[in-house]
């Protein structure tokens, strides 16, 4: 190799190092740990797969699978939806549009924790204001969703609270949209194109990458939910709420089984790579790059 | 130039390498390390006690940090041992102790314990038994929580046409009285509540309501079950959870949460703005009744308890002081811990700055305490109490199995002793796990 190249190198070390340190060796050790029982204050000894065996039988595991496929599934496509479609109302010429932008980003910055507390008001059956929203457009009584405290609408109340963070989407939308040059709307416009078309053949195919972006990171981040249920509900009322991150904590650190938790841990990488493998094959005839 | 610059990022890199690998530095033998829980309303108290210690022990530090610790789990400090690092003094609350001893975490301070002039009966004996395991001293206990007190409002019980200075004394009469308490409007919605019986979250509402039963939830080890034996589907908390799903389907359970959702022991607790008449009370939380509700007429009595129950009913919580394993016991470490614990001072602290009990019995402070007519009632629970929540190496698991039983009854409808039932086998299971690891364990250490 070129002096240059080990210079370079030597410049990037700490990076290097501490990428190998802190991420790639843990990583490794994980896999070890997931074959073995280790209670976390006690060596580690090796089981073979049972771990993996026992995930099989877990009820509680299957029961948390289903729960995180439910909120990927709604929470990716509601919040892309959101978000583009917020993106499209900030891509407006009108006066203190800069503003609204940041507004709209700004829920994106709000910590994790201060967000959750805001949203049990939010969500309070009685005196929250979404129930209040509900009942100032007259619904009856009976139809006021219970959210956290009934566990049919505790999920659907963590969906509705995740859209709080399309601005974040949006922004990069929103960077899409403008990239968009105009002569092809224009050209659209004098072969007859109305405003739904030019959206649909135009914006969607143009922006497409960004769109698949987004979709692929709100589905691994989507997968890896954890802190407004760890804040928010333990993962209650019922286990309605939770989710594989929550239950693979709890085996870890309350239930002194780090073994357990680091062959969940694989396995949801494993769902992850597979699920990013799918979208990205599904999506290669509908993404269009730039030439 | 540039071979020199290199041979410096060698030199740098190296350095970074080995630094691993050095010795760790040895302590400062006049600073104590201690990692405590609580949020930040107790800072100023701690300060009090750490420069009250700092004076009265000249020539000794103490350091105190927070490292959270939400009663099933203290990830901060587990990792910090796992590495072989951590304090010399952690707080840990009593129901982990069993756990922890058991998972190596701590360290033997009997010897300690023996040397220091303190004995056994000079705490709450609930408080002393969850600082031993297997016959083994691993802390030493600091605060005693009666769970709970009875409170009610008194204008609340005169609207509805109840004698306000007569409490129920039975389920029976706690039933009646939440029946005439409760105000549900016509599409079901709850306006006002009698009291809500699993405000307590989770296992702690069913570990008051079971010992009020009578019932129990583990019992003593013995020569067959060295750990113990899970008892959660013992009769009488069986009768205790079926209680509850009864009052859950006649009010909706849903409803009843939507009700007192607010957050528990905050201002806005529906006991508070006069829309819930009972309440179970934490002695923390009589600081909060002269906060949030300073003219209201309240009386302050004992938990109901059927016929064949327990009455006076009660289980004690609270914290203790502890040494993580890997550092060895040192003398102004234990030193601190004594003072904290036992102190003239330091209890003056707890019980003033703190509003909390001492586990210490013999402190000043409980004179003080029974001329109270608050306080002397939550005394009066602590002296007649004889429950903690259980003493098991596998107690994370048992709360969280049985706050999911109550979820599976209350929620799911599912009955209570074949949810209990479940609970028992599956806390069984993991409890014979543990005893495995520790013989297997103990087998090691012969060898």
């Amino acid at each position: 190799m070129k002096r240059r190249t080990w210079t370079g190198l030597a410049f990037c070390s700490p990076l290097i190092l501490g990428l190998l340190a802190f991420t790639v060796l843990p990583v490794i050790a994980s896999f070890w740990f997931s074959l073995c029982n280790y209670p976390i204050l006690d060596s580690p000894r090796y089981v073979g797969a049972a771990n993996y065996v026992e995930m099989a039988h877990d009820d509680r595991f299957w029961h948390s699978v289903q729960n995180t496929f439910v909120f990927v599934l709604a929470s990716v496509p509601l919040g892309m939806i959101v978000g583009l479609g917020l993106a499209l109302l900030m891509n407006q010429r009108v006066p203190g549009i800069k503003v609204f932008r940041t507004l709209f980003f700004l829920p994106t910055v709000v910590p994790l924790v201060a967000n959750s507390v805001l949203w049990i008001r939010m969500l309070d059956p009685e005196s929250g204001l979404i129930n209040s929203f509900l009942r100032f457009l007259h619904l009856p009584e009976g139809w006021m969703p219970g959210w956290l405290s009934d566990e049919h609408w505790a999920m659907p109340g963590l969906i509705l609270m995740s859209l709080w963070g399309a601005g974040g989407g949006a922004i990069l939308y929103l960077a899409a949209l403008q990239d968009v040059p105009s002569e092809l709307f224009e050209a659209a416009e004098l072969d007859g194109a109305g405003p739904v078309q030019r959206f649909k053949n135009v914006t969607i195919p143009l922006i497409s990458p960004v769109l698949l972006f987004t979709g692929v990171m709100g589905l691994i981040g989507g997968f890896q939910e954890f802190g407004r249920a760890f804040v928010m509900t333990s993962g209650g009322p019922w286990d309605a709420t939770l989710f594989y991150c929550l239950h693979l904590f709890n085996s870890a650190f309350t239930e002194f089984r780090l073994g357990y938790a680091s062959a969940m841990a694989w396995v949801l990488f494993a769902v992850i790579l597979l699920s990013t493998i799918i979208v990205m094959r599904a999506s290669q005839k509908h993404v269009q790059y730039e030439q | 130039m540039r071979r020199k610059a290199r041979w410096a990022f060698a030199a740098l890199l190296a350095v970074l390498a080995l630094s691993g690998c050095l010795p760790k530095p040895t302590p400062d033998p006049h600073v104590i390390t201690v990692w405590q829980p609580f949020d930040a309303s107790f800072q100023p108290a701690l300060d009090h006690l750490v420069a009250e210690f700092e004076r009265t022990h000249p020539g000794i530090h103490v350091k105190m940090s927070f490292a959270s610790n939400d009663l099933t789990s203290s990830q901060k400090l587990f990792l910090a041992i796992a590495g072989g690092v951590g304090p010399d003094v952690t707080f840990v609350d009593g129901q982990q102790l069993s756990e922890w001893a058991a998972r190596g975490a701590l360290a033997d301070l009997t010897g300690s314990f023996d040397k220091s002039g303190l004995k056994p009966e000079d705490f709450w004996t609930p408080r002393w038994k969850e600082s031993t395991f297997r016959g083994r001293v691993y802390a030493i206990p600091w605060g005693a929580d009666p769970n709970f007190a009875f409170i009610w409002n008194k204008d609340m019980f005169r609207k509805a046409g109840l004698n306000p200075d007569k409490p129920p004394r039975t389920i029976d009469e706690l039933d009646r009285d939440i029946d005439k308490l409760t105000v549900v409007d016509s599409q079901g919605f709850v306006k006002q509540l009698g009291m809500n019986p699993w405000e307590w979250t989770g296992a702690n509402s069913l570990f008051t309501w079971g010992y009020a039963f009578g019932g129990n939830f583990y019992a003593e080890p013995d020569t067959t079950h060295p750990l113990g034996t899970v008892t959660a589907d013992n009769p009488k908390v069986v009768a205790a959870l079926e209680w509850m799903a009864k009052f859950g389907r006649k009010y909706d359970v849903r409803k009843v949460n939507a009700f007192s959702s607010q957050v528990v022991g905050l201002g806005n607790n529906p006991f508070y703005a006069g829309k819930s008449a009972i309440r179970l009370l934490h002695v923390s939380q009589i600081k909060d009744l002269k906060k949030y509700a300073p003219t209201m007429d309240i009386g302050i009595g004992l938990i109901p308890a059927p016929p064949d129950g327990e009455y006076p009913t009660g289980w004690i919580g609270g914290w203790s002081l502890a040494v993580p394993r890997n550092r060895e016991v040192r003398p102004e470490a234990f030193e601190f811990i004594k003072w904290v614990c036992s102190s003239r001072e330091a209890t003056e602290i707890e019980a003033t700055d703190m509003e909390q009990f001492p586990a210490y019995r013999k402190s000043q402070v409980f004179d003080r305490i029974r001329q109270d007519p608050v306080r002397g009632v939550f005394l009066k629970i602590l002296e007649n109490s004889k429950h903690v929540r259980t003493l098991m190496p596998v107690q994370g698991y048992y709360m969280d199995q049985l706050g999911r039983a109550m979820d599976e009854v209350l929620y799911g409808g599912a009955s209570a002793k074949e949810a209990l039932a479940k609970v028992r086998v599956a806390v069984s299971s993991r409890l014979q796990s543990v005893a495995d690891e520790l013989s297997h364990h103990a087998v090691e250490a012969n060898r």
